[in-house]
């Protein structure tokens, strides 16, 4: 055989292994798809969840599509502080800065109480509330699932007759005197 | 039963000198030496995070062995006032949330609420029985953790198959376990009875360390008695004696099984998955009280124990004594005349220093351990040197653990899969304490991450559930929105036609005439 001929098998021989190779990994590759949640997925996993609307959008979701549209900043989060701003900052490898404290300060985890006496049924924060915590209806008394409320605040402003407080949260101890 | 001798072994370890020769051998009963203390400090503070439900209020007056609160759950573990008075206040001391008890001094009990006469035939009750009145006369581990016992008997695993009742002095500085074999032995193998029906198992072992070698042949002989033997043989149990190395930290759960049976229990995993369960022998002893008499749990039995420079004094205080729950410590200190000492509920090693002496007497505190009051020496750096990587009874490897949590801390970084993982298996044995050259507190350091990490694992969960019912919320508005524009549009459809607009007019008419026709009826 001339080299010819042999470098034309050789070549031809490593052609087809590599075809084989490529058709069996793109076939690997659909069946075990990557994990790839879009970014804006993951940025709203590093997000506390509070859907407090400090950061300017309606919600955690929305503040997390704008991060990924380069819309909006990482330091926009009170509720999450120094800690969502560094995991947003090994996500997206950027630098993380300090607080935009414009949009609020970082509070202690809180939870919502209504005093009930004064309760007038009015429903607006139950429209209010970002996660369906507070349950009620027209003209009867409402009150908050301390454990599904987030402290975001934004029951406060509606309530016409203001019966609405934010207690430090301190689900280990719960006193009845 | 034949003393057998465990041939399986545990990584790391210390044998430690054991403290107990100097301890006086009667138990002295706190109250009838002592009087019942101006105030007991009853502790509701549970080992998991609901508490039982309080049925007392402040003022009322409540007699011995009155249930002060109630559970619904194998995971709550019910108090009762140790003796009569009255309930003076409800407040936290020393972490715990306690209800204030005044004694009156007359002792005046409640009587057993239920089925005391047929206690004698136990063995005929149903299982969901046995364990319903272990638990609602509160039965807890006695071993120190106080971890609720039926929840430990009952639960979604398949029945274990074998019991250990765990009689293994785990401190060189603790005594209850082996005094209880020693002079309660028929009680500790009936309760193990009664432990080993209400969960299923049909093997019974009993593990003792070797540190006091007669022991075991007084077990063997104690467990010849008849009656006994013929208990557990009509309940088809077959019971062992396991005798093992004394080697710190051979009483805790994971390194008793390991020794035993030479398999691992799983990370995060129970020992059920392996089949097994594990008691305190105090707890058994407990259990048998319970059944037989009908009463419920008040009362426990205390080591006093003290480094020798504190014991050089007061040589009789130390011993054990059966206290009430709900004694305050510093009641304890002040009868015996102890003061300006550091006290440690625990050994030496695994126990937890008390920063309020108001602090009660609970169901876990099986030592209390003195030592003079020393400020803590200077941590130096750690030099690598891996001491604590041959100790560690959990092969985690400690300098890396500190080295992660320093770094953690500087950087307000959460915990990853890694760091997770050796927290979740530390058990607190303090032994790389004992040998690091540097004198960290690396103990102190790891209970601290492990409730950062606990933490962090509850802020997790609130943010998903958070998260769930914010996009739950989302999307119930856009479907009524959509809803909205759907019913808008199809009317805007109809009026498009000259034909279906008539209709629709003439629909509107009709409508608004029906409304007014009865009330010009009724004017």
């Amino acid at each position: 055989m001339s080299t010819v001929q042999i470098s034309l098998i050789a070549g031809l021989a490593l052609a087809a292994v590599g075809v084989l190779i490529g058709a069996a990994l793109t076939g690997l590759a659909r069946r075990w798809q990557a994990n790839d949640d879009p970014v804006s997925e993951r940025i709203n996993q590093c997000l506390p969840q509070t859907q407090c609307a400090q950061c300017g959008y309606p919600g955690c979701r929305p503040y997390a599509e704008a991060i990924a549209r380069g819309e909006a900043d990482i330091n926009q989060c009170p509720p999450g502080g120094a800690a969502t701003i560094q995991a947003l900052a090994d996500l997206l490898g950027r630098q993380p800065i300090p607080l935009n404290v414009r949009h609020g300060q970082p509070t202690p985890p809180q939870v919502a109480v209504i005093d009930e006496p004064r309760c007038i049924g009015c429903t607006l924060c139950i429209q209010a509330c970002p996660v369906d915590a507070i349950v009620g209806a027209q003209g009867q008394m409402h009150t908050v699932i301390e454990s599904e409320c987030t402290g975001c605040e934004l029951c406060l402003a509606p309530c016409p007759v203001d019966c609405i407080d934010l207690v430090a949260l301190n689900r280990a101890h719960s006193h009845a005197h | 039963m034949r003393i057998e001798y465990a041939k399986q072994d545990f990584h790391g370890g210390r044998v430690l000198p054991a403290q107990r020769d100097h301890l006086k051998p009667t138990l002295i009963d706190w109250v009838e030496h002592h009087g019942w203390p101006d105030a007991l400090h009853l502790s509701l503070g549970q080992y998991f995070k609901d508490p039982a439900t309080v049925t007392v209020g402040v003022g009322d007056r409540v007699l011995g062995h009155q249930a002060l609160t109630v559970v619904d759950n194998d995971h709550q573990i019910p108090i009762h006032a140790p003796t009569s008075g009255v309930i003076n206040a409800r407040r936290h001391i020393g972490g715990h949330d306690c209800l204030v008890l005044k004694p009156d001094g007359a002792h005046t009990l409640h009587p057993p609420v239920n089925d005391a006469a047929q206690a004698s035939d136990w063995q005929q009750w149903p299982t969901e029985l046995l364990i319903d009145r272990l638990r609602d006369r509160g039965l807890c581990g006695l071993g120190g953790a106080r971890f609720p016992s039926a929840a430990k008997l009952r639960g979604p695993w398949p029945p274990p198959h074998t019991l250990i009742l765990n009689g293994v002095e785990c401190e060189p500085g603790t005594a209850c376990d082996h005094a209880l074999l020693r002079e309660q032995a028929l009680e500790v193998l009936h309760g193990g009875l009664i432990l080993a029906k209400a969960c299923g198992a049909k093997q019974l072992w009993l593990a003792i360390d070797d540190s006091e070698p007669a022991l075991a042949q007084h077990l063997a002989e104690i467990s010849e008695d008849a009656d006994w033997l013929r208990e557990a043989a009509s309940l088809s149990i077959e019971p062992r004696l396991m005798v093992l190395p004394a080697r710190y930290p051979a009483g805790s759960e994971r390194q008793l099984i390991q020794q035993l049976t030479g398999q691992q229990v799983p990370l995060r995993g129970l020992p059920q998955d392996l089949g097994l369960v594990t008691h305190n022998v105090g707890t058994a002893a407990a259990a048998q009280a319970l059944i037989t008499t009908g009463q419920p749990l008040t009362h426990r039995m205390v080591t006093l124990n003290a480094e020798s420079s504190v014991r050089a004094s007061h040589d009789s205080a130390w011993r054990r004594y059966r206290m009430p729950f709900g004694l305050p410590i510093q009641t304890v200190l002040d009868t015996l005349g102890l003061s300006g000492v550091n006290v440690r509920i625990g050994g030496p090693l695994s126990g937890q220093t008390v920063t309020d002496l108001a602090t009660p007497i609970h169901a876990g505190c099986h030592v209390l351990y003195l030592s003079p009051q020393r400020a803590e020496p200077e941590a130096m750096p750690c030099i690598q040197c891996s001491a604590c990587v041959e100790v560690c009874p959990a092969q985690l490897m400690p300098q890396w653990l500190h080295r992660f949590l320093n770094q953690a801390g500087a950087s307000q970084q959460p915990f990853d899969e890694d760091s997770a993982r050796q927290l979740d298996a530390c058990i607190a044995c303090g032994l790389c304490d004992t040998v690091c050259p540097s004198q960290i507190p690396l103990t102190a350091q790891f209970r601290g991450g492990q409730q950062q990490l606990a933490a962090q694992r509850q802020a997790e969960r609130q943010a998903a559930l958070a998260k769930q019912r914010f996009e739950a919320r989302q999307a119930r508005l856009a479907r009524e929105v959509a809803a909205r524009e759907a019913k808008r549009q199809a009317r805007q459809a109809r009026l498009q036609s000259a034909a279906t607009a008539q209709d629709e007019i003439a629909a509107a008419l009709a409508r608004a005439q029906a409304k007014s026709a009865p009330n010009s009826d009724s004017q």
